[in-house]
């Protein structure tokens, strides 16, 4: 852990809110990317709300055994899946149409339909994915972080987490057939 | 250890697999402004109230129905031993039954040999009353002598 980081949490520990703001400002994008990829854009501000509630109730509790950031990722991917699968349960009364999905935020320049299109899709896709290989996908696919990060916040093996995003591409290869082989 | 690019929300230069590439692609921007909000959000004192009320009811809702499926399971289960009972005796009853069925046998065999007895001994004295009446000498009767 980062000595700066092992500071503020001690400091957030003892009440310091400026130390725990200092923590959420280093892992809000990506605790906000990681439910976003299990949850959408829609319910991915609100999610992470939770997140950082849980982060702040739960600092007392935190030993310190692992990364902060394994730790925090944990709680992001447990809220997602427990969402998910409470939408799966309750599924919303209003559902919206491909076409009238809100435009994702653009990234920099005035993103073409076609691109949008790509991305609804993949998203789609991922939503389809069962909760273990989404899991998985996002924490590989989205956020770019090694297995063994992955084994350890997910709390499985390496081969384990390799197996589980192996089928992730192979589910995914099938549903973005037409994406892949038009690019 | 984390990937350093991991934090970047650019897309890296390669990716060997298409399916990375869409994925990548696919990462939803952070609006701006999101840690002060969510930092705000997380030391709300109502926040974490009204989380913790959600979280409380969401365990008694998990142990309401599991309560409710052991007492299904256990009406079922109950059904079932009431339903095959009819069919067939128990066999707690079965052994019941069967042990009174051996004592009264035993006490009719009982009775049996009492009353014989009690005939054995009415013949036996018969016997022997006429026997005395035919021999002057009643000791001689049984004494095995030869006159």
């Amino acid at each position: 852990m980062e000595s700066d980081e092992a500071a503020w949490i001690a400091a957030a520990r003892a009440g310091d809110v400026p130390a725990f703001e200092r923590l959420v400002q280093r892992h809000a994008e990506p605790i906000y990317r990681i439910v976003a990829g299990h949850l959408g854009a829609g319910e991915a501000e609100d999610a992470a709300q939770e997140v950082f509630l849980r982060v702040h109730q739960g600092l007392a509790g935190f030993r310190g055994g692992c990364e902060f950031s394994t730790w925090v990722f944990r709680i992001a991917t447990n809220v997602a899946l427990t969402r998910a699968a409470r939408r799966r349960r309750h599924p919303p009364a209003v559902t919206l149409a491909p076409g009238d999905a809100p435009p994702a935020p653009a990234a920099g320049p005035a993103e073409t339909s076609a691109r949008a299109e790509r991305r609804q899709a993949v998203r789609a896709a991922l939503a389809a994915l069962p909760d273990a290989e989404r899991a998985v996908a996002v924490l590989r696919g989205l956020e770019q972080l090694p297995f063994d990060e992955i084994a350890r916040i997910l709390g499985i093996s390496r081969p384990a987490a390799e197996s589980r995003m192996a089928r992730a591409r192979e589910r995914l290869r099938t549903l973005l057939r037409p994406w892949i082989e038009g690019t | 250890m984390s990937d350093p690019t991991a934090d970047k929300a650019g897309i890296p230069d390669e990716v060997a697999d298409p399916i990375d590439r869409l994925l990548v692609e696919a990462r939803i921007v952070p609006p701006p402004g999101l840690a002060a909000r969510l930092a705000r959000a997380a030391l709300d004192r109502d926040a974490g109230r009204r989380l913790f009320w959600s979280d409380l009811g969401q365990a008694a809702r998990k142990a309401l129905v599991a309560a409710l499926a052991a007492s299904l399971f256990i009406v079922g289960f109950d059904l079932g031993l009431l339903l095959g009972g009819r069919q067939q005796p128990k066999p707690a009853a079965l052994a019941v039954r069967t042990a009174e069925r051996a004592e009264r046998a035993e006490l009719d065999e009982v009775a049996r040999l009492a009353i014989s007895s009690a005939a054995l001994e009415t013949q036996i004295g018969g016997d022997l009353a006429r026997s005395s009446a035919r021999s002057p000498h009643p000791s001689d009767a049984g004494s095995g002598k030869e006159h």
